[in-house]
This record gives C-alpha cells, structure tokens and sequence, in this order.
C-alpha cells in the first residue's frame, strides 16, 4: 500500500543577492512514498547536498514547502522543529558527528535520552546485532575504525524509527569493502522496516541499487527515474 | 620575517579574542610587579626623606674622640662633612619648683652639626658661635626674652660621689653641680629639642676649639659621600685605620635602612617578605593565565604545526613559533604595563597620600619615585614569567607530529574511564547535566587548571575581604566605646573645674566625678539575661556599681535630656539609675539589663578593699552609706558613661555632686575610724575620680590648651581618626590588589572557557541537527558552568574558611570578639564564582549558536 511520505512544493533556496545571488535549488518539487529508497545524484553544486538539508530540517528554504507524513515542517517553531527532527528524520552524514565523550551505546541512543525517552531494549538489540557493533557498546568513539563508527551513525538515525533516513554520502570516508557493507545495511533496514531511505551519492554504483534515481542539475531536477519496483 | 613568525602572528592576529585577552592579563600583571616595586621605591623615599627632614643626614658619630683623632677622620675621603660638638655641661636653674627643672643641658655645636642633625628652631636661630645660645621653648621662666635679648648663665658639671654625671643620666640624689664659669651669652633663637635622649632641656651654643674646656668630651658626627650597600664596612674600616673603638660609633641606622642599608637581617625579612610574598602571588596568577593561553594557543594550533612539520618544520622551528608569540605579547604588554603600573601607583599615591602624611606624621611631600632599578627589575620579572610560562607549551609544540594534528590528538587519548559519570547524575540533573559532566572531565588538565584558576580567585578574594572585614569589625567595636573626642583626668583634689569647663575650643564639656562600689543584689531581683549568666550557687548577685556625680549645668542637661525633673536629685541620696548596656557576647555586642526594674528601688552601696597583711590579701572590708533611693530608670547617659560594659552586672547612678560629698564622707570617717582603731594596714584614701569629657571640633587645639593642667589627657578623636586612616589606607591597596588579580584570574577563565566551547562547535552542530532543543542546549551550557562553580566552591570555601579562622588566630590579641565568619563576602564570591563561568559560557556559546549547522558539519576542517 502506498502512502505519500514527504513532499516538497516548489523549494528554493537563493544564498546571497544582487550580482552574488546563487540558487541553489529553483523551484523543485517531487514527493517519496514510504518504503522508497530514492537516490539523488547530481554533479558538485548542483544542490542535492542543499535539497537534502532542507528535507532534514536543518537548513530553511528561501521559499516553498516540506511535508512529512502531511507535517508542513517549517511552519514549526524552531523548538518543535528540534523535537521533530529528533523524532521523525534520521540524519547520517559522511563525517560521522559522534559524539567523543559518548560510549557507542550512548550515541545510538541520544535521540532517546535527548527525548527523556525510555529505550525499547529488544529493539535496541536488534538494531545493535544488526549493525554488527554488539561487542563495541562500551567503547568510545576514538577506539573504533571508520566503518564502526558509520555503523554506530546509522544506528543512531533508525532507532528512534524515523518517518524518513538522510544520508549525505555515507560512504564517502569509506574504503570499498566497508562501503559495500554500509550500503547494504542500509538496504536491509529499507527492505525489512519499510524505512524510507533517500541517499545522496555521487557513486553510480551506489545509486544504481536504488529504487528510483532522482538527477539535480543547476538547482533543478534534471531526471526522475524509477528503476526498480 | 621567517615563514613560522609570520604564520604564528597571522594566527595571533585570526584569534583576536585571545590575543587580546592575553596581552591584557600581561598587562595588568606587569602593572601590578611594577606598582609593587614603585611602591617599596616611593615609601622607602618617602622615610628616608622624612627621616632626615626630622633627624639630619648624618650617618655616623663618633663620640669621645680625641681631637687630633677627629681632625684625621674628618679629612678621610669617606666623608664629605663633619662636625664638633659635645655635651655633658649644664646649667643649674635657680627656682626649679617655679620653672620645674633643675639643669638645663648645655650643648655645644658647631654649624655643620647644627645642619647634619636638622636642629630647627622655632623662633630665631641656631647659635653661630659660642656666645650666643638658643634656649629650650619648654622653659617657661625665659618665656620673657626675645631673640637679641642677653642672659647670663653658670654652667658647670655635675657630680656624683666626684665622679662626672653624663647627660644621659637623669637627677640622682646627692649629686652635686660644680661651677665652672659664669657666661653671658645673646639669645640667638629659641627651639623645641630633637632626638637627643634628654633629661633636661636642652640649650644649644655655638662651638669653637678655643673656647671648648679641658673636660670636654668631643663628638664627631660625620656624612658619607654616599650611601652604599657596605657603608657600615667601610665606616668600620676607617675606625679600625684610626684606632678607634668600635663601640664608641653611633650609627643613623634609621636613615641607612631606608636607604637600603641593613643593620640586621630581621629588618631585611620584614622589609622584603611582604613585597616578596606579593610578587609570588602575583607570579602566580600570571603565571596560571600566560600558561593556559599558550597551551589553547598550542593546542588550537595542532593541526597548523602538524601540516608545518610535515613540510619539514623542526622541532626547533615549531618551538621556537611558540616562544615567539610570548616576545610578541611581552613587547606589547610589558612597557604598557609599566606605564599603567606607574599611573596607576601615582593616582592611588595622590589619593591616599593625606591619609598617609596623618598617619605616619609626615612633613616631607609624598611622591612617586620612578626608579630605574625597580622598574628594570619588573621587566626582567615579567619576561621571565612569560617565558616559564611558555616553555611547557612550546615544548608540547615542539614535538607535534602532523599524524597527531590530523587525528585532533586530544581525543584519540580520551579513555573510557575518564569521561564515566555516576547513574545518579543522569537521575539529577537529566541527560543535559550527564553531557555537560562528561564535558568536564573529557579534559582533565585543562579542567584543573579551570579549577585551580577559579579556586585561587575565591581563596584569595575571601582572604581579602575576611581581613578587611574583622579589621572593620573591631575598629567599629571599639568606636562604640566613647561618646566624646577628648578626656582630661585630673586629681579630684586639685579644683580649677570652672576653668576646665569653660576651656576653649570645646563643644560641649563635661566634669564627672566617679566612685568605684559594689552592691548585693538579691538573685530574683536581677534581669533574666543576668541571672543566667550567674548561675550556679550565687543567692546575691555581685552588682559593679559606678557613682557618678557631674557638674552643675551638664547634670541640668542630663535630666533634661533624660526627660526628667531638673529637681530630682537636690535631695540627698537620690539617685538615677542607667541599667542598660552593650556588653561583649559572643562576637558582638548584645544589649543587657542589670536589674528588674520593677523591683529595685534603692540600691545600698558598699565601698570595700582588700586588706593585705604581710603583701598577701587577707580580707575583704565593706564600708556601707546611706542607701540611694532610685528615682528614675533611663537608658539616657551622660557624656562620660560608657556604653558598653565589660562585666555583665554594671549599674551606674548618677547622684548630685552633694550626695557624692556626703558618700566621700562617710566612708572616709569609717576608714579613718578604722585607722584610729590601730588598724594600720589599710590604705587611708578612699579613691574617687574626677575626669573631664570633652567634644570638640579641634582635639589638637584642644589638647595643648589643657598641657597647663596637671593631670592626663587622651585625644580619643585623634586616635580614632589615625585608625580610620590607617583602615582607608589598607582597604585602597587590599581591594586595589585584590581587583585586579581577579581580573587576571576572570581573563585566564575566560580564554580557557571560551576556547573549550570554541573547540567543541561541531559536537554543538551536530546534537542541534540531531534535535537537540535551543533550551536543552542553554541546559547543558548551565550545567556545565555549574558543575564548574561548584567544584571550584567545594575547594574554594573550606580553603577560605582555614585561613579566615588563622588570620583570627593572629589577630586574635587585638580582639576582643569571638571568632565568625563574614558571610557578605562569602555570598558575594558564590555569586560571582557563577557569574563569571556563567557568562563566559553564554558569551562563547552563543557564538556558536550563531554559526550554520551544515556549514559545520559538512566541513572536515573544525
């Protein structure tokens, strides 16, 4: 069954002005349904990274609109928008952001304790023995490889069950075997979760396992395919 | 300029905050050591000017000398002026029950000893040859000559038991005076005497080697051509050169030590240890700030000395970049500093400087000496300091690898350990106050040297104030003691009352005559406050009575004031009771009653003392009246009356001066009674007080009008004035100090807070894009700041508390208080603890809230 899970309506997003004026996005719009695992490819500056921003919560578009499972999300006040994100969008990034004075366990569970949330142990579990870290809990960020710590990022952004997973070139840091493995993980949690996943890549392999590939060029969408069912 | 110089000043000038932040802290602390050396500087100046404005530039006298000796001394290159003189004649006065004296001392002086010693005159001149005189201003009988005047006197010699009585002795009976020449002399001047231990006044002539007698015994008092650090060894030397016993010199030493001279090594400790325990504090502070600013500098700096190692940067390079900042700040802040520091010691200088020239009764002005020395001194103190202070960090830098700068080296050595925080803290304080914990301990050196930095300021801010406080505590306790400016006691014998009553420059003045008794006051009908004081077995209750009788026209003004009848106590044996007081419970004063009111109506009064046989007290004799009738309760006193008490069962009754008689009376016939009974061991006078209370605008004026009176006085005003001085002079250099090693404190605080907040700006972006809420942040940023605070409190107050309570314990013998602790300035140091981590941490962090999340996060270089 489908469901319409995000939406975008003539986004745009103008940085400077007068003779510096640069758009970055003009005027895009598409909408994902739930379970999609949407790519966006695009040459650099095109403004995917901008779009994938925007869709996160973390950037405001100069004009247009974001829905989230029908949530206009920046007609939110800045501390509902906080706890929005914190709740619904699930962000990894190539550059893992964790936290160095948290243990693992910690930092997949920060939404929750940003949340004064209690944790769900079995799926938390789950989620570890999945990501393969189960036998790293304890340990700091410092004393992990790079994959480990991406893996530890992707559990962060699933276990608070986000409507949508963003993913800034989550392999961009990786070697290629670490990178196969990411990518699958993150196909094994759109598959079996029906998580909502839309990554950003400039890898065409990446891009290729995808269900449907979205093109930005210039600030526009240049292309929408879809490629698989 | 090389590459590293110019990449360390380009990134000084990027971190602007810092670098400002810096030099001021260098500043203020370079200030500091230079207003602390101006200052010994300008005060040893300022003593030693005033000591040879008062007693001479003379250094040493040589006494005894032999003339062919003195005239060899006098020509060494040593000394550029000498002079002759010698004592021991006197002139023996012809009425000495009129003018009060016996001799006068004859002194005979040549011009140069008359310069060396600052002899002044007060009216006229000093003597210029050996027949002129300038005679003593004390002796009233030559009060009628003026200068130009003659006078014919016979001096001589004093003997005792033939042998020559010297001018230090005083009269001794049965010596004799023996003549040696009548000499008319012209009255050249008259003056006050100066330092010259006498016994008599002194008479000063001029001296010529003619005129001088066989028996003379001549002074040499000689200066040097300078004042060095081996005078007193070369002053030795020249002794020994001439065959001169040691024993017979005479040093200035006041002149010498605050010349920098030292006689002994005591003076030199109490000299130099205030000034050397001062420059170690500041050192300190400086020291704890230049440090902290150049580890940040460093540590922010990783990565930039890592990418220069790793194209070919050495070690001598990368530490000397480091070194360089420090040249960089200490060339701009050390000769700002100097010149705050000297403007700053001028303008405090001329502020305090009445206060000082009443203090220390200085006639000489009060400046500021810039002495070259001194502030040589500070920048050699200053660059040392910085350079310690750099050496540790620029050492770190030194070794820096470019793995290590790449990899943020400070977190690849975080552990496990260091950042667990206890289950309760989540529970308390929430996640925000878990995060903000971890974010403590994530950098132990840096956190402690946080702590320490901000544990010094409060130990050292409460130490301050704690002094300040118990200094002003007891001078206000001792303040409430007296009412009036002046007190003059007579001999309750001797009555020129009317004269004393009516004496000029008094406001207000009042004679009380005061009788010491005692009184059985039966327990219940004693106050409550003083029945639990004598507990135990006492069924009578010890009363202190004071009986107090005033003059005429003050007695009028007492009852009127008291708002009671003017009649009320013409008839005999009434009395007005005062039975209220402050009486020194605990560490202040607490207001007391002696009696209950209600049930007192008359008070009989005993005079006793103790009687002594064989020296030892054997028994106790009461001596009883006729009972005083109480006519009126009133807390009003006079003048006289203290208020405070120092027993706790004090009454005073004010009587008319014909009750008091009659009392005086009566208990002089039963002592004399006893006396006639054969009772000779008792002491046949009943004592009773007559003193003289005075307000008064002008106490010295006041003062030298009662000298013709014979009795005591004691210029209250004046001696309150000098302590409130002293008090004012102390607080100015105790709060000025204090100010600013706070600021050198708040600057070090402010560098290692904001850089520590500055450091983590991609942590910040990364828990705001993860939905981290604006006020869960401002949490987290609140809780950090308090965990700071209160760490810094838990060292900082038991620290303060330890030293206020042995500051107490040696001050203690001045005060008559119990030990407390001044809670103002500890309420004051908890806010400001959490004022300043508080602020600095909103001022850093809302720079950071400020920036792009993405921008941040996206980048791989923060």
């Amino acid at each position: 069954m489908q469901m319409e899970i995000l939406r975008i309506q003539n986004l745009t997003k103008i940085y400077g002005s007068g003779d510096t004026e640069v758009r970055a996005l003009n005027n895009v719009s598409f909408s994902v349904q739930k379970g999609e695992f949407v790519a966006i490819v695009g040459p650099s500056g095109s403004g995917k990274s901008t779009l994938l921003h925007i869709l996160g919560g973390v950037d405001r578009p100069t004009d247009g609109k974001v829905f989230i499972e029908g949530n206009d999300i920046y007609a939110l006040n800045e501390n509902n928008l906080a706890v929005f994100r914190r709740r619904q969008i699930g962000l990894i990034y190539q550059f893992y952001n964790l936290i160095p004075v948290l243990n693992v366990e910690e930092n997949i569970t920060l939404p929750l304790l940003l949340d004064g949330r209690k944790v769900d142990r079995a799926y938390l579990q789950k989620l570890i023995d999945t990501l393969g870290i189960a036998e790293r809990l304890t340990h700091l960020p410092n004393q992990l490889s790079g994959g480990q710590q991406q893996r530890v990022s992707i559990g962060r952004a699933l276990v608070n069950n986000p409507a949508i997973v963003l993913a800034d070139e989550p392999t961009g840091n990786l070697d290629s075997k670490n990178s196969a493995e990411i990518v699958e993980l993150l196909k094994y949690f759109n598959r079996e979760n029906r998580q909502t996943l839309i990554i950003i890549t400039h890898d065409e392999r990446i891009a290729l396992q995808a269900d449907r590939i979205i093109a930005i060029e210039d600030g526009r969408i240049a292309r929408d395919e879809v490629i698989r069912q | 300029m090389n590459i590293m110089y110019r990449v360390t000043l380009k990134s000084m000038l990027k971190n602007k905050r810092r670098t400002i932040v810096t030099i001021i802290g260098v500043i203020i602390s370079v200030a500091m050591i230079t207003a602390v050396s101006t200052f010994s500087a300008s005060f040893s100046s300022l003593f030693r000017r005033q000591e040879i404005y008062e007693n001479g530039d003379w250094i040493v006298s040589f006494r005894s000398i032999d003339h062919a000796k003195a005239q060899e001394v006098e020509s060494d290159s040593l000394f550029d002026k000498a002079g002759y003189s010698y004592r021991d004649f006197f002139v023996q006065l012809s009425n000495p029950e009129e003018t009060g004296y016996r001799y006068l001392e004859l002194l005979s002086a040549d011009r140069n000893t008359i310069e060396l010693n600052a002899m002044k005159a007060t009216q006229g001149r000093l003597p210029e040859s050996p027949n002129e005189i300038c005679l003593p201003e004390e002796v009233e009988a030559f009060s009628s000559y003026q200068p130009g005047d003659t006078i014919t006197l016979s001096y001589g010699i004093r003997l005792q038991d033939g042998v020559r009585t010297p001018a230090t002795e005083s009269y001794m009976e049965g010596e004799t005076f023996s003549e040696i020449e009548s000499r008319t002399f012209t009255i050249c001047g008259f003056w006050q005497g100066s330092g010259i231990s006498r016994f008599f006044p002194v008479a000063v002539t001029g001296y010529s080697r003619e005129t001088t007698p066989a028996e003379a015994q001549l002074n040499l008092t000689a200066r040097t051509l300078q004042i060095q650090s081996d005078t007193y060894g070369q002053i030795y030397d020249v002794a020994f050169q001439y065959q001169i016993d040691s024993n017979t010199l005479q040093f200035h030493n006041a002149l010498l030590n605050y010349s920098g001279v030292l006689s002994d090594r005591d003076l030199f400790v109490t000299f130099l240890m205030p000034t050397v325990i001062i420059g170690l504090i500041i050192m300190i502070g400086s020291v704890m700030l230049i440090y902290n600013a150049f580890a940040i500098s460093v540590s922010e700096r990783a990565k930039q000395l890592g990418m220069l190692a790793s194209i070919g940067a050495t070690r001598r390079q990368k530490r000397r970049s480091v070194l360089f900042e420090g040249v960089a700040i200490g060339i701009v802040a050390i000769p700002l500093g100097i010149l705050f520091g000297i403007l700053g010691i001028g303008i405090t200088f001329w502020a305090i400087s009445p206060w000082i020239m009443s203090i220390f009764q200085i006639d000489v002005p009060f400046q500021v000496e810039v002495v070259p020395a001194a502030i040589v001194m500070a920048v050699l103190f200053s660059a040392f300091t910085i350079l310690i202070s750099a050496w540790l960090p620029a050492r770190r830098a030194s070794k820096i690898t470019p793995i290590e700068a790449i990899r943020q080296s400070q977190d690849v050595r975080l552990r496990a350990k260091n950042v667990k925080t206890s289950r309760f803290v989540r529970k308390l304080f929430g996640f925000e106050g878990e995060l903000a914990m971890k974010n403590l301990k994530r950098n132990r050196k840096r956190y402690r040297a946080t702590i320490l930095a901000l544990c010094v300021s409060v130990v050292l801010f409460l130490s301050t104030a704690a002094f300040n406080n118990y200094m002003v505590h007891a001078y206000s306790m001792a303040r409430h003691e007296v009412a009036y400016d002046v007190a003059f006691y007579a001999y309750d014998g001797i009555d020129q009352t009317q004269e004393l009553l009516h004496i000029p420059y008094a406001k207000e003045a009042e004679m009380n005559r005061n009788l010491s008794l005692g009184a059985a006051l039966p327990r219940e009908k004693a106050s409550p406050a003083v029945q639990k004081v004598y507990t135990g077995s006492f069924e009578e209750i010890p009363l202190d009575i004071q009986v107090i009788a005033l003059d005429g026209a003050s007695q009028e003004r007492y009852l009127e004031k008291a708002g009671l009848d003017p009649h009320l106590l013409d008839t005999k044996n009434n009395a007005v009771a005062i039975n209220r007081y402050l009486y020194a419970d605990g560490h202040d004063y607490s207001e007391y009653s002696t009696v209950d009111e209600r049930q007192v109506s008359e008070i009989n009064p005993y005079y006793s003392y103790y009687l002594y046989i064989d020296g030892e007290e054997k028994e106790e004799h009461y001596y009883t009246g006729q009972p005083l009738s109480i006519q009126a309760f009133t807390e009003e006193r006079p003048l006289c009356v203290s208020e405070i008490s120092d027993s706790p069962a004090r009454l005073v009754l004010v009587v008319s001066e014909e009750t008091f008689d009659g009392m005086m009376t009566a208990y002089t016939q039963q002592v004399q009674a006893a006396l006639d009974a054969g009772e000779d061991e008792i002491d046949s006078l009943v004592y009773s007080t007559r003193s003289f209370c005075y307000r008064t605008d002008e106490s010295s004026l006041l003062c030298s009008e009662l000298e013709q009176y014979y009795g005591y006085t004691n210029n209250f005003e004046e001696a309150n004035r000098q302590v409130q001085n002293m008090l004012n002079v102390i607080n100015v250099f105790l709060y000025g100090f204090i100010t600013l090693i706070t600021m050198i404190s708040v600057a070090n605080i402010f560098n290692t807070v904001s850089t520590s907040i500055g450091l983590r700006t991609r942590e910040f972006a990364m828990l705001r894009s993860v939905g981290m809420t604006k006020k869960a942040f401002n949490k987290m940023l609140r809780f950090e700041s308090m965990f700071y605070g209160m760490k810094a409190l838990l060292w900082g107050i038991p620290i303060s508390i330890i030293i206020c309570f042995l500051m107490y314990g040696s001050l203690s013998r001045n005060f008559d208080f119990c030990f407390y602790i001044p809670i103002v300035p500890f309420g004051i140091a908890v806010l400001a603890i959490f004022s300043i981590v508080g602020l600095t941490m909103l001022y850093s962090a809302s720079k950071v809230k400020k920036a792009n999340i993405i921008s941040i996060l996206t980048q791989e270089n923060i």
